[in-house]
């Protein structure tokens, strides 16, 4: 493979700038993201509201009638407790977007971690028919250290760029593969060449996942040497107990 | 809940919301059956068809749109509300435009739920009846022979009998009888009626009509019947 054109990303002790004010700067990109990331969160909260005035009505129908089904209003109410932990669980992944905090270090598995950003992807009606098409090694990779929701939110944003800057070429995916390095588990998206020249710009969506490899210790690189595709590396370190 | 209840599909692919929503449309009188994966609900097409379908847009593998799509074309006229998340503009257009009767944006109440299937009922109950007229109407047509779907449209057109013989190559006699006969056969009180049914069949020119998961097809006199209109009012054009 030839050298990487761009590089995009350091580890804290070679970037310092990114370290200090990284979460102010990392926010201030996110929120330049909302409008795509909205469509998404809100629909999370959405199907639980709807179920739990569902849940709510049928309850009351349920205790109101001559003969009250109280079995069934009970399995309603239930399930309106189920339906106020998913809302908790949405809202709590909107917080930690939006929110200025430094990151978790908690074990993350990078495999699930792209899934769940393709999904997310493929929640956008404009997005879903994107040609994504996800690999992952034999060997199955270890978990990485970091965020989970900030380290989803990097692979959705490589992801992101990759669908904008190739255009929606017609036949030709855009591919992601999970690597297992040992140490470390490479996250790698290939996609077509624009057809308007080689990639100068990287858009705020890449600046934010630079910024969260940097806080992770991880890299992102640009390879866009070969004539007909664009290559980004990404290289999280392995949790280490 | 009774067994003559009228039935609703619930499509969904989120368990909770295909649960919540056939709670409540129970709890108001409705049977449910819900499906989480629109193919079961395609290979179940013929089986107890619902009065009206429930349907979420935006699903994996087969969405809203496409399940409808899918519905229309093997003959299903099940009436559709759909449910969104998203408000995606375009994709909700397109589903207006395939004809879903309703749409509810998330969330909704359970009063504009109760509302939609309602008309969704109302609405599954009259093109019921209508399709049912329809396919009594094609059980009468079918007796006719060739020829007498052939004055049968002539008559409707207005032709006076000795015009009809002279379309059709013969007497004037001979349409009398085949005329009589059409009458007859239609169970036609007068001249009016037979219009009408005339119309009827031109009006809707479907090849085919499923009826309680059963499927009737046009008979051939109706496509002669047709075919003969089209022709009369073509050559008055002209």
């Amino acid at each position: 493979m030839s050298a990487p054109s761009s590089h995009l990303g350091a580890t804290k002790s070679e970037n310092p700038p990114l370290q200090v004010p990284w979460s102010e700067r990392e926010r201030a990109t996110r929120l330049a993201l909302a409008g795509e990331l909205v469509a998404a969160v809100t629909h999370d909260l959405r199907q639980p509201l709807t179920a739990i005035e569902m849940n709510l009505s049928a309850a009351l129908l349920f205790l109101s009638g001559a003969e009250p089904r109280t079995d069934r209003a009970i399995e309603a109410l239930e399930d309106i407790f189920a339906q106020q932990r998913r809302m908790s669980e949405a809202l709590q992944a909107l917080e930690d977007l939006v929110v200025c905090r430094e990151p978790r270090h908690e074990r993350c598995d990078l495999t699930a971690l792209a899934r769940e950003a393709i999904a997310l992807i493929r929640a956008d009606p404009s997005l879903r028919e994107a040609p994504i098409e996800l690999s992952v090694g034999a060997q199955t990779p270890p978990p990485v250290s970091g965020d989970a929701t900030l380290i989803r939110q990097a692979l959705l944003n490589v992801l992101l760029h990759a669908i904008d800057a190739s255009g929606g070429r017609p036949g030709t995916p855009i591919r992601g593969s999970i690597t297992n390095l040992e140490d470390a588990v490479e996250a790698v998206v290939t996609y077509p060449k624009p057809a308007d020249g080689p990639v100068t710009s990287t858009g705020p969506g890449l600046t934010l996942a630079r910024a969260v490899a940097a806080a992770h210790g991880a890299t992102i690189k640009i390879d866009d040497s070969s004539e007909s595709m664009v290559r980004v590396e990404t290289t999280w370190p392995a949790y280490a107990r | 809940m009774h067994d003559d209840a009228p039935l609703v599909a619930v499509i969904d692919d989120d368990i909770a919301t295909c649960r919540a929503v056939s709670r409540l449309l129970d709890a108001v009188g409705y049977r449910v059956r819900t499906y989480t994966n629109p193919r079961d609900y395609l290979d179940e097409l013929d089986v107890a068809p619902p009065i009206c379908v429930l349907v979420d847009i935006l699903m994996p593998e087969v969405d809203g749109l496409a399940l409808l799509r899918e519905m229309r074309h093997a003959g299903s006229d099940v009436p559709a509300v759909f449910m969104t998340g998203t408000g995606h503009v375009p994709t909700v257009v397109e589903v207006m435009k395939e004809g879903a009767l309703d749409l509810l944006s998330q969330p909704f109440t359970a009063d504009s739920l109760c509302a939609a299937i309602a008309r969704a009922t109302d609405s599954s109950r009259r093109v019921h009846g209508e399709r049912r007229d329809l396919v009594d109407l094609w059980h009468q047509v079918e007796k006719l022979t060739p020829r007498e779907a052939e004055v049968a449209a002539l008559v409707a057109c207005g032709l006076l009998n000795k015009h009809v013989a002279m379309r059709i190559g013969t007497k004037e006699k001979t349409v009398k009888v085949h005329r009589g006969r059409v009458m007859q056969k239609l169970q036609a009180s007068s001249l009016a009626e037979l219009v009408r049914m005339v119309d009827r069949l031109f009006s809707e020119p479907l090849p085919f009509v499923k009826l309680d998961g059963v499927e009737a097809r046009r008979p051939r006199a109706a496509d002669i019947i047709t075919d003969v209109i089209a022709r009369e009012r073509s050559q008055k054009q002209a």
